[in-house]
């Protein structure tokens, strides 16, 4: 990635004007914005699809061990609550009255946040020790660190229920048809290349009557807070990367993905379009809409 | 006839036009009974005129009063506050002279005239002659009485210009406050 | 199938209008069940089959959910759970009291008995009660779970939902009783079919008399005591326009003999 001045990476975040974010949602009507067959966005910048994976890839490298950091730079720590506000709105776990075990699969959350959430809400709240976790993973930096996290857990450590894969997921290729009961994916989505076709994977693997769920940055619902979230995120993120983790350019880059990513209306008639039926509206939003959830159901 | 689903959006703009449009001819009906009460002592030379205009707004008033039940729409909230409004307002005006009704007229249906013109053009826009539903009766009933009653309401003015509105004193203040408060209550009745 | 014709002292229909009328426009929703998905309705319908056993539960909805081959997932498709299915209750219920009366055949000629010497209001106020009557005896397969429906339906957050399906119910009860207004009473009467249908509701959850007897009579005495009321309220209304016109008069009187 090219290096600039400091001088001119200010320059560059200060210029991301309310005009020039405003006509880049415009164009952001797909997950992939394409202006043709070959290329696709990367933040702000334009690259060839091909390499888009492997940029993303170098990104999550650099900040697979300061994850955690990263985030709760990002968020103010808030990001744990919307994890948790996650689980809890799904409350998985197989409910009293069957013997099957159910299957989740947590799609790019190599660092097991969400995975060890939602079997700890499963064995809390409905006395679930059997279902099954698939953590699925397109960067194996990522998916070693939750590995690692879970080795050290003192609930999870060798058990066989939970899987770690390296997967891509527009094909999950080694998750058979109709096998999963919840796909959840969180803060990954916007990372995909072709958000389309990722659903459409989603919709293949999972049940019929199964869930598909999506913890996001999303649109921010009040003007001003718009306006104070969009300065804090493209003046100070990148900035406190640059300290915290010594990586501006990749913070620069996560920054730009949550701006390009669809609105919450938008992204619930992409996952209708993928064949779910929508839960209400099809989305929930968490803390004025800077997180949204939303869940789609394979009927 | 079949039956045609309308957008949301579609029917709640009817549902809103026939609200306020019934509040407004409520509203109408008895400011010129307010009116034609005082009037017809103090200067019972125009009582024929008047009693004309009534009756044309008491049609109006019955009119939609008949499509508020037809199609089961709520009617405005605050109806006993626009019928005592409008009948102080019919009288306050009328016991400054004949100018003062008149100008009082002008104002009301100046007001009246462009709102059923909106409307109109809103019906025409969203229901445009070429498409399928546009040719069902009761679209093609409706958009009809909005013209008429917008015509009617246009002649009331000319009536009342005819019938030396202007010369009321104060005039400016007169017809605009009058139009204020009509605009303003066209907005409340749409919504409450 | 033919509408009973009440007790032999009263002769006339009791319901104005009997055939709805066919309109090409619809302005509110009758049939509020048919704007669900067909797969979520179907999930519904196989969830209020559970709820006289298992009540308005996520119980009742995990159970449908595996009952269709679905999973236990599934009842996700429904945001608020347990409050979604009431919901749907309230609406299917209301939706059948339109439909019957789409379906209902034309009066039959009166038959020549006493002659009715009931008001106006208290013919409205006798299909009223019909109606509500009809309306609470949906709720009779559910009736040992509806108080636990009750105070979810009453719970802040959710009263806003709640009020507005006690709204369209009133107002379906009152259109199909036969009454036509124009004015504030058109408010007035709906507010009172609200507060009298929601009382009985409660009334009918703790009434252990025999097929509901107490409920129906709990009905007709609510209604009549409403009615009081609104021909009280009318009479004080009556009664302040003659004061404004008398007071008139003696200023005019007083006027001219200056």
């Amino acid at each position: 990635m090219n290096r600039l001045g400091a001088a001119q990476r200010l320059t560059r975040g200060l210029s991301a004007t309310r005009s020039q974010l405003h006509r880049l949602r415009a164009f952001s009507t797909s997950g992939s914005c394409l202006n043709d067959d070959k290329s696709t966005h990367f933040g702000f910048k334009t690259v060839d699809k091909d390499s888009k994976e492997s940029l993303v890839g170098q990104v999550f490298s650099s900040v697979a061990s300061k994850y955690d950091i990263m985030n709760d730079v990002m968020s103010f720590g808030i990001h744990r609550l919307w994890k948790d506000e996650f689980v809890n709105t799904l409350n998985p776990g197989r409910r009293a009255g069957s013997n099957e075990q159910l299957s989740f699969l947590d799609v790019a959350g190599g660092s097991g946040d969400i995975a060890f959430r939602i079997l700890d809400n499963a064995k809390r709240r409905h006395g679930d020790v059997s279902s099954n976790m698939t953590v699925v993973d397109i960067n194996p930096n990522m998916l070693a660190e939750g590995e690692k996290r879970a080795a050290a857990h003192p609930e999870y450590a060798n058990d066989p229920r939970i899987k770690f894969l390296v997967q891509n997921a527009e094909t999950l290729d080694q998750i058979p048809d109709e096998s999963q009961d919840l796909y959840t994916v969180a803060f990954g989505i916007r990372n995909f290349t072709n958000i389309p076709k990722a659903l459409e994977t989603a919709h293949r693997v999972l049940k019929p009557g199964g869930v598909f769920a999506c913890l996001e940055f999303s649109k921010v619902d009040n003007f001003i807070l718009d306006q104070v979230y969009t300065q804090y995120s493209f003046n100070v993120i990148p900035m406190m990367g640059q300290i915290v983790a010594g990586d501006r350019d990749s913070y620069q880059y996560l920054v730009e993905s949550i701006v390009r990513f669809p609105t919450q209306e938008k992204f619930a008639q992409m996952i209708q379009d993928a064949g779910f039926t929508l839960a209400g509206d099809g989305y929930k939003n968490l803390t004025f809409g800077v997180a949204a959830v939303h869940i789609g159901v394979k009927l | 006839m079949a039956r045609h689903a309308l957008s949301k959006a579609e029917a709640s703009f009817i549902t809103k036009l026939i609200r306020v449009d019934q509040a407004g001819e409520l509203g109408a009906d008895l400011i010129y009974r307010g009116q034609y009460m005082v009037l017809s002592r103090t200067k019972p030379e125009i009582e024929p005129l008047i009693k004309h205009m009534w009756e044309q707004e008491q049609h109006h008033r019955r009119t939609f009063n008949e499509l508020q039940q037809k199609y089961r729409v709520r009617p405005s909230l605050l109806t006993p506050i626009w019928k005592v409004a409008a009948t102080g307002l019919g009288c306050a005006t009328a016991l400054l002279g004949q100018e003062g009704a008149m100008a009082c007229t002008e104002a009301v249906e100046t007001v009246i005239g462009g709102h059923y013109n909106t409307q109109l053009r809103w019906l025409h826009e969203n229901f445009p002659p070429k498409e399928e539903r546009s040719k069902d009766e009761e679209i093609t009933s409706l958009k009809s009485i909005v013209k008429q009653f917008r015509d009617e309401e246009l002649e009331h003015l000319e009536i009342a210009v005819e019938n030396d509105s202007h010369e009321a004193r104060p005039y400016w203040l007169l017809t605009e406050t009058i139009k204020a408060g009509c605009r303003g209550a066209i907005w409340v009745a749409e919504r409450v | 199938m033919f509408r009973t014709v009440r007790s032999c002292a009263v002769a006339l229909p009791t319901r104005a209008s009997t055939l709805r009328a066919y309109h090409s426009i619809n302005l509110i929703n009758t049939k509020p069940t048919e704007d669900y998905n067909p797969k979520t309705k179907k999930l519904l319908d196989a969830a209020m089959d559970l709820v006289p056993s298992l009540g308005f539960t996520d119980q009742a909805l995990t159970l449908a959910s595996r009952r269709l081959g679905y999973t236990d997932t599934t009842p996700l498709v429904l945001p608020e759970g347990p409050l979604d299915l009431i919901v749907y209750h309230l609406r299917r219920e209301r939706e059948k009291l339109a439909v019957a009366s789409e379906t209902a055949p034309a009066d039959p000629p009166a038959a020549p008995t006493t002659p009715d010497f009931r008001t106006k209001d208290q013919r409205l106020d006798d299909a009223c009660h019909e109606l509500i009557v009809q309306r609470l005896k949906g709720n009779i397969p559910v009736i040992e779970h509806l108080d636990n429906a009750l105070a979810l339906m009453v719970q802040p957050q959710n009263m806003a939902e709640s009020l507005s399906e006690l709204g369209a119910l009133s107002d379906e009860i009152v259109h199909q009783a036969g009454h036509r207004s124009s004015d504030f009473d058109w408010y007035t009467r709906r507010a009172s079919i609200s507060a009298v249908y929601a009382a009985s509701e409660v009334y009918m959850c703790q009434d252990k008399s025999k097929n509901f007897e107490d409920t129906w009579k709990f009905v007709k005495s609510s209604l009549e005591a409403r009615r009081g009321l609104q021909e009280g309220v009318g009479n004080v209304g009556q009664w302040v326009s003659f004061q404004g016109i008398a007071s008139v008069m003696v200023i005019r009187s007083l006027m001219t003999r200056l």
